[in-house]
């Protein structure tokens, strides 16, 4: 039977833990902080002409308005799935081996870790969307929608950090993780309207950016941040980000008992 | 009641052409320390991971704590304190801090944390740093602050594998001054693996060696040691000292002393070492040499040695590769 006060403890133990690792290394803050900023202050500033190629009509003349919500989804794409990296150096100085060998629930433990990853992640968007109204880019955006996309982007953080801790679990190696996560995330980022609006991307693109998460959850930040709470957009990609959350917890999880009941060495 | 019971314990590795453990069965009782040795490769590591419910046995049983690790690992790990080769701690961040969070995960309640933290470095000799992060921490520090780390929730069984490897002498002396502590003032179960067998002599109730995953010797150090074949009596004599054999010499000892008892004598190619296989060394040294001394030879030292784990080690761990 689960004991939901050794759940809390459980979750709560490596969320702190998670801090404690986050306020020691301030380095880590600074460039989780500074890498959307310069995505959001030069590449805006390079790519603000390509607003008068009339594929922007619906931005006017405000190239910021369409590409920051973009700034927003690679933060969260790089953040999340990136994080397996620090399963890896957990792996390496026992932490993980340490940690399954206490009476600790594996969900829980994963949830604590996912969590914090997300907490640091809407951090760093809501920065962005700050910034970004600072700017003059504030759209539709007002409390409600910015708890929105925060929302979702926890959700779509705990998905794609989940799988990300997965795939680390499985492959176990530094150099193996760097090729998996590159060749997955840049194609994902290319492969939706993050850089470019949906309507001037090549037809074969927009089929398949249909099933690509990133692109998702580039509607669902667009939508909220330009449009507000238009449901009729948002359902189904609200809806597939949150399956995409409960998916990536159930194969995190999996694949953490296997490697655990399995050969751990 | 065994604390530790396992049964023909086996496991294969799904791509390893041989198994990593093959009928090991042995008991350990509560307040015992028990010592897993064996060379590199004997399955040391697999066997501690599957009784610290890391890993699965492909056969056989474990029961801890009358548990078994098939289906009762949480209850388990709620009574075994785990210390592992590698550590599993964060460096950048103090011993307190590691010791809170871990604290969480053993479930001890939040008025109670902070005191059980503070007993336990006390316990260790870590109070005063504290506060200090963990990469400051020289080797020993950080071998006992793992032990404290296991140690938080009041477990029954301590688990440590290779817990002085690395260590110089004095740290590992101080380690075992802090499990031999655990023994005595807790009546602590240790269950420990190590390739040290000067360790394992000083610490430990009783010995396993094991070799290729097979249990090749189990028992108390000393009676290991004397199944070996006693004390050694080494005689150094001159170079150009008479040519003695050694049917000559066991011989006339046993005519001049019938009592005498001489498992074994050997001398060396140069034929300047003598070396007496016998119980007892120190009494049997005077009737030795008296012997000696009828004889033209030019003794230039004696010396008595009592067997160690590492002659039981070589003995077992030989015999099982020619018998292999």
């Amino acid at each position: 039977m689960l004991n939901w006060k050794w759940l809390w403890f459980d979750f709560s133990g490596i969320f702190w833990r998670s801090h404690a690792q986050l306020v020691k290394l301030p380095i880590y803050l600074l460039t989780s902080i500074a890498t959307p900023l310069i995505w959001l202050l030069l590449f805006s500033q390079i790519f603000q002409p390509v607003i008068h190629t009339g594929q922007f009509s619906e931005f006017g003349d405000n190239y910021l308005l369409f590409f920051a919500p973009g700034v927003v989804v690679m933060t969260t794409l790089f953040g999340a799935g990136w994080s397996g990296m620090g399963v890896l150096a957990d792996i390496s100085t026992g932490v993980i081996e340490k940690i399954i060998s206490t009476p600790s629930n594996r969900s829980a433990v994963i949830l604590g870790k996912l969590s914090h990853q997300a907490m640091v992640i809407i951090m760093q968007a809501v920065i962005v969307m700050v910034i970004a109204i600072l700017m003059g880019a504030q759209g539709s955006l007002n409390i409600g929608t910015a708890l929105g996309i925060a929302g979702f982007g926890y959700l779509m953080s705990i998905g794609i950090a989940a799988i990300s801790y997965g795939v680390a679990l499985l492959v176990r190696h530094t150099d193996s993780m760097m090729v998996v996560v590159n060749l997955s995330l840049m194609p994902m980022q290319f492969l939706s309207s993050t850089m470019m609006p949906m309507s001037s991307l090549p037809k074969w693109i927009q089929v398949v950016s249909y099933f690509n998460p990133v692109d998702w959850y580039v509607v669902v930040v667009r939508t909220l941040w330009l449009k507000g709470w238009e449901w009729d957009i948002l359902l189904r990609p609200g809806l597939c980000i949150f399956g995409l959350s409960i998916a990536g917890m159930i194969f995190c999880s999996y694949v953490f008992n296997r490697a655990l009941s399995g050969d751990w060495r | 009641m065994p604390v530790i019971q396992v049964d023909n314990l086996f496991k294969k590795y799904d791509k390893a052409p041989f198994p990593a453990v093959r009928n090991l069965s042995f008991q350990v009782e509560q307040g015992e320390i028990f010592g897993l040795l064996g060379p590199n490769g004997a399955g040391k590591s697999t066997t501690f991971k599957m009784l610290t419910t890391l890993l699965e046995p492909t056969e056989g049983s474990i029961l801890i704590l009358n548990r078994d690790t098939m289906t009762s690992q949480k209850a388990i790990r709620e009574h075994i304190g785990y210390v592992s080769q590698i550590g599993g701690h964060d460096h950048q961040l103090t011993a307190y801090e590691n010791l809170r969070w871990i604290s969480k995960l053993y479930h001890i309640p939040r008025k109670q944390m902070n005191d059980r933290i503070m007993e336990v470095l006390d316990y260790v000799h870590l109070l005063e740093v504290k506060d200090n992060l963990l990469m400051t921490f020289s080797g020993g520090m950080r071998r006992r602050f793992e032990i404290a780390t296991a140690l938080l929730h009041h477990p029954k069984i301590l688990f440590l594998d290779e817990p002085s490897s690395g260590l110089d002498v004095e740290h590992r002396y101080q380690l075992w001054h802090v499990l031999e502590r655990l023994k005595r003032e807790q009546n602590m179960t240790v269950f420990l693996t190590t390739h040290y067998l000067e360790e394992a002599d000083r610490l430990c109730d009783r010995v396993m060696i094991i070799q290729e995953g097979q249990c090749v010797c189990l028992g108390e150090p000393e009676q290991l040691k004397q199944e070996v074949g006693g004390d050694q009596i080494y005689i150094t004599v001159a170079e150009h000292s008479s040519v003695i054999t050694e049917e000559e010499l066991h011989s006339k000892l046993l005519e001049a002393h019938e009592q005498l008892v001489i498992k074994r004598i050997q001398l060396n190619e140069a034929c300047t070492e003598l070396r007496f296989w016998v119980d007892q060394g120190h009494r049997q040294v005077t009737p030795i040499l008296d012997l000696l001394s009828h004889y033209d030879v030019q003794i230039t030292s004696v010396r008595v040695t009592q067997p160690t784990l590492d002659d039981v080690m070589l003995q077992y761990t030989q015999r099982s590769i020619q018998y292999a």
